[in-house]
């Protein structure tokens, strides 16, 4: 049985309880950074993908700078492995509007995080983190126009944790990349499938933020 | 620590885990289960409704249950069959019938997967444990001196889970196993907190482990 050192001082208990609970407000925010190989049969396409340096190194920040956290390299990773599972081949291009044409690809895509969200158990009135990650991917042909592009959204929700909140952050975010690729694998297969842009039209001055009105495919 | 305390936060220990339960559980197999050689049973939860979710202590402890009692069936936990059919079985894509999985199997690639994980079963797992008609009032303090307690809490615990039993290979529902569990939980104090937790959940865990459990290794 384990007792406690003669010498604990009893009088240092308050001070040592504050102590974790300050610890339990200040977890980090982990999120899942390997994903599993899709299960899916790729599509006979070469597609060049463009990672924008924003894309890339997206860190969330709140405005009152309590909480702050990297999500762009988490992203990356589970884009990675959806583009390479959708695609026979993947080539990452240098710009997703100019002439990728040299790199022999068919398309050229390229993920945009519009808004990452979420909401605490206080502000649901549940047990639970929930996430939000509002997508939109942009097609391009291999000659840099803008073709098409497809929003939507991701989410996931965790049940909040007894001590640490940011831990259920964390893995609500991460239910939220697995569901964004679960939304790519079972929508954005048949986007690219229907090969609208094989006949790139005029390209629009930028691409509309998605909205509940948004059509779910958009050609310009 | 002097002997009397010790003595109290033992006896505190040991009744909080004796706090009385009464579960129940109820069963409805519309077929028999039949299984072979190196048959699978994977254990999801359901994530799918917006207000009820499995717990994961839920799931992980009803694995470990079936891991004990039907020792000789290959159980496949959650996260590694989600992993191994990524990401056929998140949320947003997961069947929400059993006639579906016939519609999930017609994709090839996916029929091979579940072929090469010899998956027989699905068993999916709903509902959850719940806090109501919490009452009562305690006050506590702490300071350099010293601190305690004083008051009593009161709630009532109830657990309600179903497992839904599946034919993944036939896409055909094979019956429903359900379980409730309530208790009443009471921490009354004077000086020292103590706990008569009633545990529903690790109640229902327990019966309902015991019945699929039964099912299964009779299969």
């Amino acid at each position: 049985m384990t007792t406690l050192d003669p010498k604990f001082r009893w009088g240092a208990l308050p001070g040592l309880l504050a102590a974790l609970m300050l610890a339990g407000c200040a977890g980090t925010v982990v999120i899942e950074s390997e994903f599993p190989e899709p299960v899916v049969k790729a599509m006979p396409f070469s597609a060049g993908i463009y990672y924008s340096p924003e894309f890339k190194e997206y860190i969330y920040k709140e405005e009152e700078g309590k909480l702050e956290f990297e999500l762009g390299t988490k992203q990356l990773a589970v884009y990675d492995k959806i583009f390479g599972a959708l695609f026979e081949q993947t080539i990452n291009v240098p710009s997703a509007d100019g002439d990728n044409s040299a790199f022999g690809v068919d398309l050229v895509l390229e993920p945009v995080l519009e808004e990452y969200a979420f909401l605490s158990p206080q502000e649901t009135a549940t047990n639970f983190y929930a996430v939000s990650m509002k997508y939109q991917i942009r097609l391009y042909s291999d000659q840099g126009t803008i073709v098409g592009y497809w929003p939507f959204v991701a989410y996931g929700k965790d049940r909040k944790k007894f001590v640490n909140g940011n831990q259920s952050l964390g893995e609500a975010t991460t239910l939220a990349l697995r569901d964004a690729a679960a939304a790519m694998v079972s929508q954005f297969k048949g986007v690219v499938e229907k090969e609208q842009w094989r006949d790139p039209i005029s390209a629009p001055a930028a691409p509309p933020a998605p909205s509940a009105s948004t059509p779910e495919v958009t050609s310009p | 620590m002097n002997h009397s305390t010790k003595l109290i936060i033992n006896a505190a220990l040991v009744i909080s885990l004796t706090g009385c339960v009464t579960a129940r559980v109820e069963e409805f197999m519309q077929e028999e289960l039949v299984m072979t050689g190196d048959d699978a049973v994977v254990i999801l939860t359901n994530r799918q409704d917006a207000v009820v979710e499995t717990e994961d202590s839920f799931s992980q402890c009803l694995y470990g249950q079936l891991r004990s009692r039907a020792s000789e069936v290959n159980i496949i936990s959650e996260n590694q069959f989600k992993d191994e059919m990524f990401p056929w079985f998140e949320p947003r894509l997961a069947p929400t019938r059993a006639e579906l999985v016939n519609v999930l199997l017609e994709e090839p690639v996916i029929a091979a997967k579940v072929e090469n994980l010899n998956v027989r079963y699905l068993v999916w797992i709903h509902g959850e444990s719940e806090a109501r008609n919490k009452q009562g009032m305690m006050t506590c303090t702490l300071s350099p001196a010293g601190g305690g307690c004083l008051g009593v809490l009161s709630w009532d615990n109830n657990s309600n889970y179903e497992a839904s039993i599946w034919d993944i290979r036939e896409g055909t529902p094979m019956g429903v196993i359900s379980t409730e569990a309530t208790g009443t939980s009471v921490v009354p104090a004077l000086g020292v907190p103590l706990p008569l937790i009633a545990r529903t959940k690790n109640a229902s865990c327990k019966s309902l482990g015991q019945q699929l459990g039964d099912i299964l290794a009779g299969a």
